[in-house]
């Protein structure tokens, strides 16, 4: 790193609920994270303007630092002088409800779908995809985006120098809704465009005088082939000048910030995406919040973002209960729990959302429900991320319309995942580390050699945008400060009796003592690894099962420690529940307590009990 | 102070949600009921007809065989484009609709007409069964449209017999509209037209202070407001009438209470939410209520915790939330104080950013007396402060601030939060996170 380089550089997120900011500096060789400070979001009355919420969190990180940041007049400090001021300011918005964007293509399989990534891809909350083959007829269609108030539309479909007249009756079917932006009507609701090349300037010329068209290149170039990146980062370009400019304060943010300010969701994706190829290794995302869960997955370099709106743990955490149901939140409960009192105190949460579980017994039903939270808000992705699809076009004699058929193939393979990190408060700050491991194991199944880590104090959305400019800070930000490693999972794909052999692991830990273990089915087990050990490990699974490599066969592996350390989940997948009560309450106790997830003599008071 | 409840000067702001018509002038005196605002939401159904191909022309020639213009209003059968092709060739194209012409477009060769409504335009119920010859009871599996779908005059409702073409027998649409309802036992379908028509109305009664342009208008008046912690339904009103400072039982609830709002210091169980529906009761204000019983009695999701906006008769304000706690002693007091007077509810929550709480608003449009200044609900925590908690272990019960110790403590979840000690009505001692206890 040459010296051009920022010494120190100042981060804000401008959250829904807090606007959180960070003070990264080089400390030596390595640029660390130092202080943090957080404070309430100023988007809404009576303040409504975001940047009073930005200088109270800067104030905040004067005080603990003992630094000056900001003028007296509450101007940034720039260029830095000593210790005081900055030489380098990022930001992220997720305030006043986000991105929202309706999204528009020829085949709802095919473009529609593609363009429906792109735009959740950038961060945005999708309204709508509105496709020829969606079965609304046209007038349905245009009744229905005139409802819509969307921050800008997203158009896509044909393939370069494919046929045009689709797109123009599309982008038609548009105009004549006529849709209004959802922030005043001083602009242009902005179009961005990414089909087929040949038809840009009809677009243009259909929609150019009511719409602000952007043309960007073809999400779907070719049949087999997806190119999101344009399309996205004119999204994000457009998001920061033409919606958040709408906002209150927002001008003098995008007068401080050295880049363009980026939506948080989108920023999280962009630094998921540049630590998967830095890592070289497929890597799951996930963050908890309280109201959404977003997942994000970059495997074998296709990117994928999907949003579970109301899956949450304060605001939306009555949605959880009612969409899981009753059963499934109750079998991760090893105690008893009926239904009346369950759902009473869900909802407490719900009107009471800052209120933190006091007892052990609170804790682990909160716990449960984040469980069922992430395990939904993984199938919802699953059902989401798929390879570019395989279009058939079947001719029907009796219509001139083209069917399509198209098969999508399923990107998300667990035995491949190399990488799964948590973030949201559920997940950051569980009282022990083991607990996070816990949830993450029984709600995503990872199978095969999975490294866990969690997100130390959600500064995942602050890195994103650093690394648009900065990659190497970022990322070296990201590994020393924001991950947390929890440790490597081993778990063998199968099923089997209790008991009945699974798996033996033989760690050879560099500079230590060379141990086998044998876990039966069933079973959970932790073997000491610390933070930044790494250890080679010879696993070699039994019969029916498969740790990556096919049944049976065995797979060599460097695994890294962590908090947890190495957990062999020998539990089987899909990992199944015993139906009797008394059976499953004890095996997950037994579960618990391997991985020493809660206080023992709580464990032995519930084993009792 | 006085008789428990405090008048402060209350402001609502009456908004459309789009520009629309506004009603009233400044200082004009409103009741709840009075109109302040109104809209014409979606404006009819739009026909997008492939004119050009039905003509046989290029759809760049299109243009020029219109013989109608955009904005132009039309009849139904009215020709509205001729094409000429040779001495024999005249092809004409007439409205299958009245409305107005909103596009035509040379690049599809498609024209969009607006079907227009009046408002006074009844829904239209027509023997479906009948024409299609079968029995009521088959008429939802012969129906090509459902509930809640559009439809344009001369649409196929339903049919059958599609195995023998020949003999196929079907239903058009004798208006254009959305299908509202499809009776298996009278074999009847409703088409009822989109027309929707928003008012806003001024919920409280009071002054008109300012008017939004195009939007609706400030409404402002003396009266005492008590914020409850969830509600669902709509805003509404009626007389205020204690019930009971306990648990609030079905029996509690007679005819006579048919549009009043009934307080309760209590809980409220499921058979008394059954039991005030069938009342016609319009609000209920109480402390608590179970979770499953507001669902299963009121038959609603709240699920994402925004609500307000339920289709149900009755609106519920719980001042405490739920579980089975009583109400707080001032909530109660000033209920008390206000028993009689007429009551505005309302139970939107939403407790995301920006949250709304439900609020029972009582007008003192005549008040003379001095005005509070409205306190915020949230304050900070001070010693001696009576505070009640709101978590496991000691939910719901009472306390007084003892200390307020600066370091974070250990719970016994193992996580490290700042804590605050609550000296319990029996005098022990209850260290509790500072987030799990709300001033009383």
């Amino acid at each position: 790193m040459d010296d051009r380089q920022p010494r120190t550089i100042l981060a804000t997120d401008v959250g829904s609920t807090t606007t959180k900011a960070l003070l990264i500096e080089k400390q030596g060789e390595e640029y660390r994270l130092s202080f943090r400070g957080e404070m309430p979001t100023t988007v809404e009355a009576p303040w409504e303007n975001v940047m009073v919420g930005v200088r109270k969190a800067i104030r905040r990180l004067e005080e603990l630092s003992g630094r000056r940041f900001l003028t007296p007049e509450g101007v940034l400090l720039r260029p830095r002088r000593g210790d005081d001021g900055v030489d380098y300011y990022v930001s992220t918005s997720s305030a006043g409800g986000g991105l929202q964007m309706m999204v528009a293509g020829l085949v709802s399989t095919v473009s529609a779908s593609s363009a429906n990534r792109a735009a959740l891809g950038a961060g945005a909350v999708v309204l709508d995809v509105i496709a020829v083959d969606d079965g609304r007829a046209t007038s349905e269609q245009i009744t229905r985006i005139t409802e819509l108030r969307p921050d800008i539309i997203l158009m896509s479909g044909g393939v370069d120098g494919g046929s045009v007249t689709h797109l123009a009756a599309i982008a038609e079917t548009i105009v004549q809704a006529s849709p209004q932006p959802r922030f005043g009507a001083t602009y242009k609701l902005p179009l961005v465009y990414a089909g087929n090349r040949d038809a840009a300037d009809l677009v243009e010329a259909v929609a150019g005088e009511v719409m602000d068209v952007h043309a960007v290149e073809n999400l779907r170039p070719r049949h087999d082939l997806e190119n999101l990146g344009p399309a996205r980062e004119t999204i994000h370009d457009l998001f920061m000048n033409h919606v958040m400019a709408q906002a209150p304060g927002y001008g003098e943010l995008m007068g401080w910030v050295d880049v363009t300010i980026m939506p948080t969701p989108g920023a999280v994706g962009r630094i998921i995406m540049v630590m998967a190829e830095r890592y070289r290794a497929n890597i799951i995302g996930v963050d908890i919040g309280g109201a959404t869960t977003d997942v994000f997955s970059d495997f074998g370099g296709t990117f994928t973002r999907t949003v579970s709106a109301n899956l949450g743990m304060s605001y939306s955490i009555c949605n959880v209960l009612e969409e899981a149901g009753f059963e499934n939140i109750r079998r991760w409960v090893p105690f008893e729990v009926d239904q009346r009192t369950l759902s009473d105190w869900v909802a407490s949460k719900m009107v009471r959302p800052t209120t933190l579980p006091q007892t052990l017994d609170n804790l682990m039903l909160e716990q449960a429900l984040a469980r069922e939270a992430l395990r939904l808000s993984f199938e919802h992705h699953r059902s989401l991320a798929r390879k570019v699809e395989k279009e058939e076009i079947v001719a029907g004699w009796r219509s001139q319309q083209k069917i399509f058929r198209s098969v999508g193939e399923e990107v998300i393979d667990l035995k491949r995942l190399g990488m799964l990190v948590g973030s949201g408060g559920a997940l950051s700050h569980a009282p022990r580390r083991a607990q996070a491991a816990l949830m993450l194991l029984d709600s995503f199944q990872p199978e095969g050699v999975t490294q866990l880590a969690v997100d130390s104090i959600f500064m995942m959305p602050h890195l994103g945008v650093l690394s648009s400019t900065h990659p190497d800070i970022a990322a070296q930000v990201f590994d020393l400060d924001c991950l947390v490693r929890l440790g490597t999972c081993i778990a063998p794909a199968g099923r089997g009796r209790d008991g009945q052999p699974a798996v033996t692991v033989r760690l050879h830990p560099a500079g230590g003592k060379v141990e086998d273990t044998r876990v039966a089915f069933g079973e959970l087990v932790r073997l000491p690894l610390a933070v930044g050990q790494t250890a080679r490990a010879e696993i070699l699974p039994a019969g029916g099962f498969d740790v990556g490599a096919g049944r049976g066969r065995p797979v060599t592996a460097e695994v890294e420690g962590g908090l947890v350390g190495v957990i062999v989940d020998a539990r089987g997948r899909p990992l199944e529940l015993p139906a009797d009560d008394r059976k499953r309450r004890a095996k997950l106790l037994a579960w618990m307590e391997q991985l020493d997830a809660y206080p023992p003599e709580a464990l032995r008071g519930l084993k009792g009990g | 102070m006085n008789s428990g409840y405090q008048v402060t000067m209350v402001r609502k702001v009456r908004k459309l949600p789009l520009p629309g018509e506004v009603l009233v002038q400044p200082g004009q005196r409103v009741e709840p009921e009075t109109p302040v605002a109104r809209i014409d939401l979606r404006p009819g159904i739009p026909w997008v007809l492939p004119v050009g191909r039905l003509l046989g022309i290029e759809s760049d020639l299109l243009p020029a065989a219109m013989l109608r213009q955009v904005g132009d209003r039309v009849r139904l059968r009215e020709v509205i484009a001729v094409a000429q092709k040779g001495i024999y060739g005249r092809k004409e194209y007439e409205s299958p609709t009245d409305g107005v012409i909103e596009d035509i477009s040379h690049r599809s060769g498609r024209v969009v007409i607006r079907e227009e409504f009046g408002r006074e335009e009844p829904p239209i119920s027509f023997d479906v069964a009948f024409e299609i010859g079968c029995k009521p009871r088959d008429l939802p599996r012969n129906m090509m449209k459902k509930v809640g779908d559009e439809i344009k005059r001369g649409q196929v409702v339903a049919k059958k017999g599609e195995t023998q073409a020949f003999f196929t027998k079907t239903a058009l649409a004798p208006i254009s509209g959305v299908i509202t309802e499809v009776n298996a036992q009278t074999g009847y379908v409703t088409i009822s037209r989109p027309f929707k028509e928003v008012i806003v109305r001024a919920y409280v009664s009071g002054a008109v202070a300012t008017l939004l342009p195009g939007r609706g208008a400030v409404v402002e008046t003396p009266a005492a407001r008590i914020i409850g912690a969830f509600g669902v339904g709509r805003e509404g009103h009626g007389r205020l009438r204690v019930a009971t400072a306990d648990v609030l039982e079905p029996n509690a609830i007679t005819p006579e209470d048919e549009g009043a709002i009934l307080v309760a210091g209590g809980p409220v169980s499921r058979e008394t939410l059954r039991r005030a529906l069938e009342c016609g009761v319009r609000g209920i204000i109480a402390s608590t209520a179970g979770y499953l019983d507001i669902v299963e009695a009121l038959g609603i999701k709240v699920g994402v915790g925004i609500t307000g906006q339920e289709d149900i008769p009755l609106t519920l304000i719980l001042t405490e939330g739920f579980g089975r706690l009583s109400m707080r002693e001032n909530s109660f007091a000033a209920l008390r104080g206000l028993e009689g007077r007429l009551a505005c509810v309302n139970g939107a929550t939403q407790i995301r950013a920006g949250a709304i709480r439900p609020e029972v608003v009582v007008p003192f449009p005549g008040w003379d007396g001095p005005l509070a200044e409205e306190t915020g609900p949230e304050e900070d925590l001070a010693l001696g402060q009576r505070v009640r908690i709101i978590s496991e272990p000691y939910f719901g019960q009472m306390g007084v601030v003892a200390e307020l110790p600066r370091q974070p403590e250990v719970l016994p979840t193992e996580a490290r939060v700042p804590v605050v000690v609550v000296a319990l009505a029996d005098g022990t001692p209850a260290r509790i996170p500072r987030a799990n206890v709300e001033v009383f």
